[in-house]
């Protein structure tokens, strides 16, 4: 039931006063900022942006139980899709998780008998979502590219890749746990506290990151290809 | 449905609030009635089952899973539900897991189970877990069946936020376990 909804007329500050996570959407789409009061379609058009797709997108982020029509499930520009997910994908390995690294680093260095076991257990964990990302944009995104493009690809299908969609919510849960309730008490606190920001931060985003695959990617390709 | 006409000829305590056909209505349906536990036929979701199961997880991680099983269903789409009914069940077996799945949710949000500390069995458990026994030879080692175990997990998981076995390692290192 959608109570609520952002639309492409909308003001984008309008949006980021609502909710201000969606300043990271920004960098995804390859938008700036400095766009003073102008309208998300305004802005999305400028850019060469799917106005529709970037609503959908900051609809999903802030309304829990938001789902998606199956027009707007069909409206979808495949392409602007993969780029968004690609770009979300870099950004979480390449700037969140890395940044969060430092923090546990620092905290690994003052643990004299876990230092090492907290950061294998880090480490372990970033390779984990290292290799989910690996597989999508090896096996998944490739394969939807092709069916974007007309082609007929062979041995794969959407059903693959919600098989192989593994959860990689578990761990990192685990690690906030850890860092705030089990490290002894007298361990960096302040550190503590500020990478557990981080650490929810990234964890909210993940989680509304596989919302959007299983609510936009999955229906969208079964689309195309039952279309086919 | 039979489901529905077992369950109006008997009391009250149990209500189907909503039977619907596909992913679709179901979603809604979960959304609009707010259900204590979903039971879900997996041949009837087809393939993504899974799939349509971590996406209720995610939006409602408070609604209990079971699966409804009428024919074969694989392993692993058996394991994401909570529990699982089969075409053979007693009717009172089914109501008695419906009420548990029921009171089960209530013990979570009611009495926070989440923080008790863990029991001395549990605790046992923890120790093998990080051991890197499997949950059968632990239900060996303590004499208790495989599915004992992994309520004892379930609850573990509840108690302490940690779910993954090198998550539990460190736990159990921590708290001086192992």
């Amino acid at each position: 039931m959608k109570i609520t909804e952002f639309t492409t007329g909308m003001k984008l500050s309008d949006l980021l006063i609502s909710n201000p996570q969606l300043i990271l959407m920004l960098p995804r789409f390859g938008l700036g900022l400095g766009f003073g009061d102008k309208k998300v379609s305004d802005i999305c058009n400028a850019h060469d942006v799917s106005a529709s797709l970037f609503t959908l997108i900051c609809n999903i982020y802030t309304f829990d139980n938001y789902i998606p029509s199956p027009e707007q499930i069909e409206q979808i520009d495949g392409d602007s899709l993969l780029k968004y997910l690609s770009a979300s994908h870099k950004y979480f390995l390449e700037k969140r998780l890395n940044h969060i690294g430092k923090h546990i680093e620092r905290i690994a260095a003052q643990c004299d008998n876990y230092g090492k076991m907290l950061m294998d257990f880090f480490t372990g964990y970033k390779n984990e979502v290292a290799s989910h990302f690996q597989k999508e944009e090896i096996n998944t995104f490739p394969y939807i590219s092709a069916l974007l493009r007309n082609e007929q690809p062979k041995d794969y299908s959407i059903d693959d890749y919600v098989k192989e969609h593994d959860n990689i919510e578990d761990k990192l849960n685990d690690l906030i746990n850890i860092i705030v309730k089990y490290l002894p008490e007298d361990i960096l606190p302040e550190e503590r506290i500020s990478v557990w920001f981080d650490l929810v931060q990234v964890s909210t985003d993940l989680n509304k990151h596989a919302m959007i695959e299983d609510t936009i990617l999955v229906p969208f390709v079964r689309h195309i290809e039952r279309s086919k | 449905m039979g489901f529905e006409r077992l369950f109006s000829q008997q009391n009250n305590v149990i209500e189907i609030v909503k039977s619907v056909y596909d992913d679709e209505q179901l979603l809604n349906a979960i959304n609009s009635y707010n259900p204590d536990v979903v039971l879900i036929n997996p041949a009837l979701t087809g393939s993504n089952t899974i799939n349509l199961i971590n996406h209720i997880r995610r939006q409602w991680p408070a609604v209990y899973l079971v699966a409804l099983v009428y024919s074969y269903v694989e392993r692993n789409t058996l394991a994401a539900f909570d529990d699982i009914i089969e075409i053979n069940d007693t009717l009172t077996n089914i109501t008695k897991l419906l009420l548990n799945a029921n009171s089960l949710q209530e013990d979570n949000s009611a009495s926070g189970a989440e923080t008790e500390e863990l029991s001395a069995r549990e605790s046992d458990i923890v120790a093998l877990v990080a051991k890197g026994h499997t949950n059968k030879e632990i239900a060996d080692m303590l004499n208790i069946s495989v599915h004992t175990v992994i309520t004892h997990r379930k609850n573990i998981s509840k108690k302490t936020g940690i779910k993954s076995i090198s998550g539990l390692t460190m736990y159990a290192i921590l708290n001086k376990l192992i």
